[in-house]
């Protein structure tokens, strides 16, 4: 089965149709309006900035979290609370409302988890299957637009596995869960 | 007086405690079941904020309502009942034509292009994880799309392309290597259990889910007393050249137009518009929230509407096994009689010639081929005995070579465990395999400081 090029013709078209941009339009999670002008676009006439230039700027500024990108699957944790600290600042970022807010930590929480769990043992994977469900269910919960979830779900598992390391160890554990059907818990879904 | 008072209490108390004694521990009755197939490329998260996106479009239509604990219910009727509602993933990574993951292609393909952006995407997997979806105002992968450099938008375009390579690649593999009844035991072995249990299904799939739904709708339908009134199948992006009910494809949908133009197989006329503008939002016109429950679009009503129709359409089946309080049901990929055994824990054995135990029933039993053979625990409290139930099986006759699936649910909870791989079934060995059946998974069955029963599974 080969991939046939005529695929990559198809999909540029509908890019470039589109200016490019897939995804610049993403609209939640709730985020708070950036805290310094945005980098140079395409409507005024100065210098593309390097890509190198535009991340250092975006993080020094604070318009994107600065992510923990050390080689341990774990990251930093000082308040031992299952969540990485930049997650954390990540998630604060939002400025969500607080039930809201916790939601999404227990998101973060279960996503971390599910990088640490020991997949070969069934009782974990289980464990670990059932946390990120209750969490995803307390999320949909507290918020009643799907958009928002769904968005809020995606950012934290692509802060959480930020890394090579986290990815391999995120998709693992993904396979090991293939095949099997997974109730979304209604009651009691939040934690505390 | 006081005496009288004091005998009236003690009265109330044995009323009450009898009341107690006779309680139903079962959550849920039959009612409807929501099976949502998933996307291709979706983690465990990413199915969930899918299925919970169902959840949220058949609420906010008001299809369904909540009660204050969070569960979902119809609507009182006519006679002032309503039934349970719930949603279960049947979850599925993809596998694709090089034997790895889809997973693992994508990841590789990520690898090959993120050069392209230089070293400072050495260890920024965030990116990755955008391409597929998981973006948003604070990520950086909108930060470098809205600096609209050539560097990036080439980046953007060679990825994007390649992905899409990637997952079409992967249909056509699902397709020319569709799951097998084996592959499919987990998943199929729990509607089975649904369909016997009474449950209505609305079974809704997504892209690649579709090359699921289509043959576990097939297999659901293999059950006595169960058909098509009962199971409906809402396709959604549909990657699959047939279909088992409605389906909804956009005009734009870039993945599906893909697939369409490798001719791995023949898919369904688009039916519904998606227009140019909105590719800024979802580049691949794919994604299930994003586009297909967007109520802003055509795609968000259209699906929306399937789905109220197909839910409101079913109608129970005529099955008439029991929803205990846990059950354990059998299968197996063919012809031949296999049987299921119960030990519960006062010693009691349940099987074909003693169907009634002390806490359960083995309320359905196959001799045919395939099963399912079920055995149910009571619901009512008094009568549940705590302690470890064991459940085995025997080859009575005619299955050698068969390889058998043994699952446990629980009302509370779904799926508890299920023997995965499936277990091969051995020799036949008639009745005298009655006093020794290949032992598989014990359950058991507690109940906590504040009175809720619990049932938990292990491998034997």
């Amino acid at each position: 089965m080969n991939h046939p090029n005529v695929l990559i013709v198809l999909l540029c078209g509908a890019l470039t149709a589109c200016g490019g941009g897939g995804g610049s339009g993403s609209s939640a999670p709730a985020a708070p309006p950036p805290s310094s002008p945005p980098p140079s676009g395409g409507n005024d006439q100065q210098p593309a900035a390097s890509i190198d230039s535009l991340v250092a700027d975006a993080e020094a500024d604070g318009r994107i979290t600065v992510f923990d990108r050390s080689d341990d699957i774990a990251g930093g944790d000082v308040d031992d609370n299952g969540i990485r600290d930049d997650i954390e600042s990540y998630i604060d970022s939002f400025s969500l409302p607080a039930e809201r807010a916790a939601a999404a930590r227990q998101v973060a929480r279960s996503l971390q988890s599910a990088l640490l769990t020991d997949i070969t043992d069934a009782d974990s994977l289980r464990s670990a299957s059932l946390a990120m469900r209750r969490a995803v269910s307390c999320l949909a919960q507290q918020s009643s637009e799907a958009l928002e979830v769904n968005e809020l779900v995606r950012a934290l598992e692509a802060a959480t596995a930020n890394t090579r390391q986290r990815t391999d160890r995120y998709v693992a554990y993904n396979e090991a869960l293939s095949g099997e059907v997974l109730r979304l818990p209604d009651v009691n879904a939040c934690d505390g | 007086m006081k005496h009288r008072h004091w005998i009236l209490a003690a009265v109330l108390m044995l009323v009450g405690a009898e009341r107690a004694a006779a309680e139903d521990i079962c959550q849920a009755r039959e009612g409807y079941v929501i099976g949502y197939f998933n996307g291709v490329g979706n983690t465990q998260a990413m199915a969930l904020a899918g299925m919970a996106g169902i959840k949220r479009t058949m609420l906010n239509l008001s299809m369904v309502t909540t009660n204050d604990d969070g569960s979902v219910r119809t609507f009182l009727d006519a006679n002032g009942e309503s039934e349970p509602v719930v949603f279960e993933a049947f979850f599925n990574t993809t596998g694709s034509e090089n034997g790895r993951s889809v997973f693992e292609d994508l990841v590789e393909v990520f690898e090959q292009r993120r050069v392209e952006l230089g070293e400072i995407s050495s260890n920024r997997w965030d990116l990755f994880w955008a391409s597929l979806g998981g973006r948003g105002s604070r990520s950086l992968w909108d930060v470098l799309a809205n600096a609209e450099t050539a560097e990036f938008d080439a980046f953007e375009e060679s990825l994007i392309s390649e992905t899409a390579n990637a997952m079409v690649s992967s249909f056509g593999h699902i397709f020319e290597n569709p799951p097998t009844a084996r592959d499919a035991g987990v998943q199929q072995t729990r509607l089975k259990s649904l369909a016997l249990e009474g449950k209505k299904l609305l079974l809704i799939a997504h892209s690649q889910g579709n090359l699921f739904v289509n043959p576990a709708y097939d297999a659901v339908l293999e059950v006595d007393g169960f058909d098509e009134s009962s199971v409906s199948v809402v396709h959604i992006a549909p990657a699959s050249p047939t279909i088992r009910g409605d389906y909804s494809l956009a005009s734009r949908d870039v993945i599906i137009n893909a697939l369409r133009v490798t001719g791995f197989f023949t898919v369904q006329d688009n039916n519904v518009d998606l227009p140019l503008s909105h590719l800024q939002e979802d580049a691949t016109g794919h994604f299930l929230v994003e586009t297909y429950l967007n109520m802003l679009l055509d795609t968000g009503p259209q699906v929306a509407g399937m789905i109220e129709t197909a839910f409101n359409g079913l109608v129970s089946p005529t099955t008439d096994a029991s929803e205990g309080f846990f059950t354990v049901t059998l299968t197996w990929d063919g012809s031949g009689d296999v049987d299921l055994h119960s030990f519960e824990p006062d010693g009691t054995q349940v099987f074909y010639s003693n169907r009634q135990g002390s806490s359960g029933r083995l309320d359905v039993d196959n001799t045919r081929s395939n099963g399912p053979e079920h055995y149910f625990a009571t619901c009512e409290s008094d009568d549940l005995q705590l302690g470890t139930y064991r459940f085995g099986i025997n080859n009575f006759a005619r299955a050698e070579g068969r390889r058998a699936t043994l699952q446990v649910s629980s009302s509370a909870d779904g799926v508890l465990f299920t023997t995965n791989p499936a277990v091969d079934v051995g020799p036949a060995q008639g009745s005298a395999g009655n006093r020794s059946p290949n032992m598989l998974v014990d359950v058991i069955v507690e109940v906590d400081d504040e009175g809720v029963y619990q049932a938990s599974a292990r491998p034997n």
